[in-house]
C-alpha cells in the first residue's frame, strides 16, 4: 500500500503544480482541469486533492489567496511561486528520463540482450 | 478549511445539478464521493505540517481542560507548589538583598575598600575609632587618619576618586522640635561624587562644603525626607539640629541609597569639617595620630591592585614613621590592602551569612517534600487515566507525543504554582524580613530580575521533576491491563504499582523528620535560653537612655541633670524604684578592663582577667533586685569627694581574693594617661548576676558609684513600675522634655524586650524552622494519607474477600494499620539518621545541647508516630467498614 501512496503522491504532486502553472486555480477549479487536459482520461480521488493541496503549500512550491470564484463564493485561489515552478520543470525532466529509462527497457527484444 | 472544502463540494454538486442530477440527490452524492470530511481534514493538516507552537497550544489548552475537571487535585497540587516555591524565593530575595546586591551606585564593581594590617599595632596611632581586628598574629583596621587620607587625594594618577566617611555614633537630631535619634555620617567632599549618586532634590555634599567658614550643611535620605519632614519639597532650607549643632538642609538622596552600609540605612550626611564639634571628645580631627575615617575609591583604569598597594604603603610607611621618635619598627609598620567594595562594607553578610544558607537548606528540603506530594498525586491520577491513556496508545499516537503532552500539565500545575508562589513570597519576605532582623537593621529589599529568573528556573525544574517520572510511567502502560474492563488491576499487582508512591511517602517522611529535628533543637536552645537564671529580676522594668553630653552638658551640670530627673522618675506613682547605670544589662554592651590590682593580690596573677564594670546610683541594686550578700551597696553617702567605694559580685571576690573577704580592701582600677590608678575601696558583694550577654555565665563584674566617676557620659534608666512598664513611657519623655526639650529618649524598652532583642537569632531559628517542620509534616501526612486511601479503594475486592472468608474487621484494621505505620517507621527511621549526621551544621547556634541530643529525637519520633497514626486510621476505618456483599458485586 505504501509504494503505490507514494508513486501516486508524486505523480499527483506534479499534476497539480502543471495545472495550476497554466493559471491559478480553486481546489475543484484544479481537479476540472486535470480532467480536462488529460482528455478525461485521469480521474483524480476527491480526498487525495486537498491534502496534496496543503502538502505543496507547506513545501512552498504554491501559495494561496482567498478570492472569488467564478460563481461569487469565497474561494482559496492556488498559483505557483518561482521555486514551484523550478521544481514543476526538474520533476518533468526526471519523469521523461525516467519513462526513456523503462521504455527503453521494456522495449529490449530477446536478441539485445 | 472548513469553508475551503464546503465550496468544492458545493460547486461540485452544482455540476451535477446541471447535468440534470436533482439538487438533493447532488448534494449527497457530491458529498459521498469527496469522502469522510473529518478524515480529510485531518490529512490535511498532517501534510500542512504542525508547526510546533500550535502543538504546544494544543497541548496547553488540552491540559487546562484536564486540570479543570479535578479542581480538587488541582487546588491542593497548585497550592502545595506555591507554599514550596514562594518560601525559596522569599529566602532567595533576602539572600540577594542581604549577601549578593550591590550597592545602588555607579559602577559599583570598580569600588574597593582601603584597609591596613600590621604585625604590632601601629604605634603612630595613638586613639583609633572604628573597627579593629587584632587576630591570627596581625592587626588590621580599615580607619585611616585625615592626613594620610589627603596624601591619598593627592595621589593623581592612583586614584580616579577617593573619598572618605565615618558614623556618627551616638547622634540624635532634632527637627521641627522633636528630638530623635537619627543615623548620621560625616563625609568628605568627594564623597557622593565618587559614589556617582545624584540628589532627587538640591545639591550633594562637595568640598566647598568642607572649607573652614563655610556654611554647615546637610544632605538627607529619601526616608528621612519622608519620615521627618512628610516629603515636603520645600524642605532645601529648613534646618536640623545634630547633636545641638544646626545644619541647613541642602539636598535630598535619591531613594534606594542608603549609604555603604547594608544593614544601616544611613540618614543625615555632614562634613567631616563638622566632625569635631558632633563628638565631644573626637577633639582634633586632623590631627595624625587619630585614626578614623574609613576610605573607598576607584583605581584608575590601568592601575592594578599590586601596583597600588605599592604606592600606598609608601604613603603610609611616611605617615606612620613621621616625627615618631625612635622610629617604629617595622612590625608597627601599617600596609594598605584593598578589599572589593562592589557590595558595600560587609557587617551585615559576616552576621546573616550562615544563618541564610541553613534557612537556604530548609526550603530547599520543603520545596522536596512539595514537589514529592505532587508527584504522588499525579501518580495516583496517572493510575485513574489508564484507560484513557491506552486507548490513545492503541490508536497511535507517539509516545514522545503523550509524555509532552503530560509534561504540558506539570508545567502548567507548576506555572500557576510559581505565580501564587511569587505572591505569597512577596508577603512572605516581609515577615521574614521584620523577624530576623531587630529594629536597628535595615534591610532594603526588591525582587529583582534575578531572583525572577531562578523562580521561574526553579519552577521549570520542579515540572520536570514531579512530572517526568509520573508522565513516562502513565504511558508506559502495556496496551492490555488498560483496555480491559477491570481496569483498576488485579489484586496481585497492587503491591508492585505503589512501590513507587510508598517510596515517595517515605522520603517525605524522612525529610519532615529531619526537618522537625532541626526544631526541636532550636526550640530547646529558645527555652533553655530563656529559662536562664539571670541572677536579676527582668519583669516590669522599664529602661531608656539619654546622652545629655552631646548637647553641651558635662562636669557637675551633667550630674545635676541625672540627678534631676532621676528625683522625679523616682517620685512618679506607679514607679516602685528608679536608678540609673552607664549600661543597661543584656544589651551587648560593657565597660571591659583588663588592669585591675587589687590590694594583697600579686598583680601577674590578676592582671589578665577581664574585669566588667558599670557606674550605678544608689538603687541600681535593689532595683533589679540583686541580693548583696555581704557588706552594703552603692549608697547616698557615696559622692564626689567622699570615700570612693565599689560593689563587687561573687565571682570578682573569688577571682580576686579567693576565700578572703574582700569587704574593706582596695582596688585600683588604671588610670587615665599618666597618672597613676586610683584606689577604691571594696564595701559590699553581692550575688552573680549576667551582664552583656545570656549565653555566656556572669563575669567578674564592679559596681561603681556614679557620682564619684571622672567623667560621665551618657546613661541608662532602669525603673521598676507596679503595672505594665510601657504605661509610663509617655509621662518619662514629658518630664525629659520639661527639663530639656533638646534631648530625645533612646531605646526605650522593657527590660524583657531587650532580652527577647537579644536573643533575636535564637528565636528566629525556632519560630522558622519550627514552621517549616510543621508545613513539611503535614504535607507528608497529606501524601501519607492519599497513599492509605488509595490504597484501600484498590483493594476493596481483597478485603471482601478476606471478610466473607472470616475476617474480623479487628483483623482488618490492624492489616492496614500495620501496612501503614511500617512505611512510617520506615521513614522515620531514615530521617533520624539523616539527622543524627546532618545536625552538626547547626551545631553552633545551639545553647547547651548536643546537636544528636536523644529527647529531641525521641521526642520527634513519637510526635511523627502518633500524628501520622491519625492520618493512617482514617482509611484504616473505612477499610474496616468494608461491606463484603458490595465488594464482592464491585469488580
Amino acid at each position: 500500500m505504501d509504494k503505490r501512496l507514494e508513486l501516486l503522491q508524486g505523480t499527483l504532486d506534479m499534476l497539480i503544480l502543471k495545472a495550476v502553472s497554466l493559471s491559478p486555480l480553486h481546489g475543484y477549479g484544479v481537479l476540472l482541469r486535470i480532467q480536462q487536459i488529460s482528455k478525461d482520461r485521469l480521474e483524480i480521488q476527491q480526498g487525495s486533492l486537498y491534502p496534496a493541496l496543503y502538502r505543496l503549500e507547506h513545501q512552498g512550491w504554491i501559495a494561496s489567496e482567498w478570492g472569488e470564484s467564478e460563481n461569487n463564493r469565497k474561494a482559496k485561489y492556488y498559483r505557483l511561486t518561482a521555486a514551484g515552478k523550478r521544481r514543476l520543470q526538474t520533476q518533468a525532466e526526471k519523469w521523461n528520463r525516467m519513462t526513456d529509462v523503462i521504455g527503453g527497457i521494456l522495449r529490449t527484444t530477446p536478441e539485445e540482450v | 478549511m472548513d469553508a475551503e472544502l464546503r465550496s468544492h463540494i458545493e460547486a461540485y454538486a452544482e455540476d451535477l445539478v446541471r447535468t440534470g442530477v436533482p439538487k438533493g440527490e447532488a448534494m449527497r452524492r457530491a458529498r459521498m464521493e469527496f469522502g469522510g470530511m473529518e478524515r480529510v481534514k485531518e490529512e490535511c493538516r498532517e501534510s500542512r505540517g504542525i508547526s510546533f507552537i500550535e502543538s504546544a497550544l494544543q497541548d496547553l489548552r488540552f491540559a487546562f481542560r484536564m486540570l479543570r475537571k479535578s479542581p480538587g487535585f488541582t487546588a491542593v497540587a497548585v497550592l502545595t507548589l506555591a507554599l514550596g516555591i514562594g518560601a525559596n524565593t522569599a529566602i532567595l530575595t533576602l539572600i540577594d538583598a542581604v549577601l549578593l546586591r550591590d550597592l545602588p551606585v555607579k559602577d559599583p564593581q570598580q569600588l574597593v575598600l582601603l584597609d591596613w594590617a600590621s604585625r604590632d599595632f601601629p604605634t603612630a596611632i595613638q586613639s583609633l575609632s572604628g573597627n579593629m581586628d587584632e587576630s591570627n598574629g596581625r592587626t588590621t583596621s580599615t580607619s585611616f587618619s585625615y592626613p594620610v587620607f589627603e596624601k591619598f587625594t593627592a595621589q593623581k594618577d592612583l586614584f580616579s576618586k577617593v573619598f572618605g566617611f565615618a558614623s556618627v555614633d551616638p547622634a540624635s537630631a532634632r527637627v521641627n522640635g522633636n528630638a530623635s535619634i537619627a543615623e548620621v555620617d560625616v563625609v568628605t567632599g568627594s564623597f557622593f561624587s565618587g559614589l556617582g549618586v545624584t540628589p532627587v532634590l538640591g545639591r550633594v555634599i562637595s568640598d566647598a562644603d568642607e572649607q573652614p567658614g563655610a556654611p554647615p550643611a546637610a544632605v538627607i535620605s529619601a526616608a528621612y525626607w519622608r519620615a521627618g519632614f512628610r516629603g515636603d519639597p520645600s524642605v532645601l532650607g529648613k534646618t536640623i539640629a545634630v547633636n545641638g549643632l544646626v545644619f541647613t538642609v541642602v539636598g535630598v538622596a535619591p531613594p534606594g541609597f542608603f549609604g555603604v552600609q547594608p544593614g544601616r540605612a544611613v540618614e543625615i550626611w555632614l562634613p567631616t569639617s563638622a566632625a569635631s564639634q558632633l563628638i565631644p571628645g573626637w577633639a582634633s580631627l586632623t590631627a595624625r595620630e587619630n585614626w578614623w575615617l574609613l576610605v573607598m575609591g576607584r583605581l584608575k583604569p590601568g592601575v592594578s591592585e599590586p601596583q597600588a598597594r605599592a604606592a600606598l604603603d609608601v604613603l603610609l610607611a611616611q605617615e606612620a614613621t613621621a616625627g615618631i621618635i625612635p622610629p617604629p619598627k617595622a612590625e608597627d609598620i601599617p600596609h594598605s590592602e584593598l578589599a572589593p567594595a562592589s557590595r558595600g562594607l560587609s557587617y551585615l553578610r559576616e552576621q546573616f551569612s550562615r544563618p541564610l544558607q541553613i534557612l537556604m537548606m530548609v526550603v530547599a528540603l520543603v520545596l522536596l517534600i512539595a514537589c514529592a506530594n505532587v508527584a504522588n498525586l499525579l501518580l495516583t491520577r496517572g493510575v485513574g487515566r489508564n484507560r484513557e491513556i491506552s486507548i490513545r496508545l492503541a490508536l497511535g499516537a507517539g509516545r514522545s507525543r503523550l509524555v509532552r503532552q503530560l509534561l504540558t500539565e506539570s508545567v502548567l500545575l507548576a506555572t500557576s504554582g510559581t505565580v501564587l508562589g511569587f505572591f505569597l513570597a512577596l508577603w512572605g519576605t516581609r515577615i521574614l524580613v521584620v523577624l530576623i532582623t531587630d529594629p536597628a537593621i535595615e534591610i532594603v529589599w526588591s525582587v529583582d530580575g534575578a531572583v525572577l529568573l531562578f523562580t521561574i528556573l526553579l519552577s521549570v525544574a520542579t515540572a520536570i521533576l514531579f512530572g517526568l517520572a509520573p508522565a513516562l510511567r502513565a504511558t508506559r502502560a502495556g496496551l492490555q491491563s488498560g483496555l480491559k474492563e477491570n481496569a483498576t488491576g488485579a489484586i496481585g499487582q497492587s503491591g508492585a504499582k505503589f512501590r513507587a508512591r510508598k517510596i515517595l511517602v517515605v522520603a517525605q517522611t524522612a525529610i519532615s523528620v529531619v526537618l522537625l529535628v532541626g526544631a526541636g533543637l532550636f526550640l530547646r536552645t529558645l527555652v533553655k535560653l530563656k529559662s536562664q537564671n539571670l541572677g536579676f529580676n527582668p519583669v516590669n522594668i522599664l529602661m531608656f537612655r539619654l546622652d545629655p553630653q552631646l548637647h553641651g552638658y558635662s562636669g557637675p551640670r551633667l550630674l545635676t541633670f541625672y540627678k534631676d530627673i532621676l528625683g522625679r522618675i523616682q517620685a512618679l506613682p506607679g514607679v516602685e524604684s528608679a536608678a540609673l547605670s552607664s549600661h543597661r544589662l543584656m544589651a551587648n554592651s560593657a565597660s571591659i578592663t583588663l588592669n585591675i590590682t587589687a590590694e594583697g593580690v600579686p598583680p601577674a596573677s590578676t592582671n589578665k582577667i577581664a574585669v566588667w564594670l558599670n557606674s550605678v546610683s544608689p538603687n541600681f541594686l535593689s532595683t533589679m533586685q540583686i541580693p548583696t550578700i555581704l557588706g552594703r551597696g552603692i549608697g547616698s553617702q557615696d559622692v564626689a569627694g567622699s570615700l570612693k567605694v565599689a560593689v563587687v559580685n561573687q565571682t570578682f571576690a573569688h577571682g580576686f581574693f579567693g576565700k578572703l573577704s574582700p569587704i574593706g580592701r582596695w582596688i585600683a582600677l588604671e588610670g587615665p594617661r599618666g597618672k597613676p590608678p586610683e584606689r577604691i575601696t571594696v564595701v559590699g558583694v553581692t550575688a552573680d548576676a549576667k551582664y552583656a550577654d545570656i549565653h555566656e555565665p556572669p563575669p567578674p563584674t564592679v559596681y561603681l558609684a556614679f557620682q564619684q566617676a571622672a567623667s560621665l557620659r551618657g546613661m541608662d534608666f532602669e525603673l521598676r513600675t507596679s503595672g505594665k512598664p510601657a504605661a509610663l513611657t509617655s509621662i518619662i519623655r514629658q518630664i525629659v522634655a520639661a527639663v530639656d526639650e533638646d534631648i530625645p529618649l533612646e531605646n526605650v524598652l522593657t527590660q524583657t524586650q531587650q532580652i527577647d532583642a537579644s536573643l533575636l537569632q535564637e528565636r528566629m531559628f525556632a519560630k522558622l524552622v519550627s514552621f517549616f517542620g510543621g508545613l513539611a509534616l503535614l504535607l507528608a501526612c497529606i501524601g501519607l494519607y492519599g497513599v492509605m486511601a488509595y490504597s484501600v479503594v484498590q483493594r476493596t475486592h481483597e478485603i471482601g474477600i478476606r471478610k466473607a472468608l472470616g475476617a474480623q474487621e479487628g483483623s482488618v484494621l490492624r492489616m492496614i494499620l500495620r501496612e501503614s505505620l511500617l512505611l512510617v517507621a520506615a521513614g522515620t527511621a531514615l530521617g533520624l539518621l539523616a539527622a543524627y549526621f546532618s545536625t552538626r551544621v547547626i551545631a553552633s547556634f545551639l545553647f547547651q545541647l548536643k546537636p544528636t541530643d536523644p529527647a529531641t529525637f525521641i521526642g520527634v519520633a513519637i510526635l511523627l508516630l502518633a500524628i501520622t497514626f491519625v492520618a493512617c486510621y482514617i482509611p484504616a476505618r473505612r477499610a474496616m467498614r468494608v461491606d463484603p456483599m458490595v465488594a464482592l458485586r464491585y469488580e
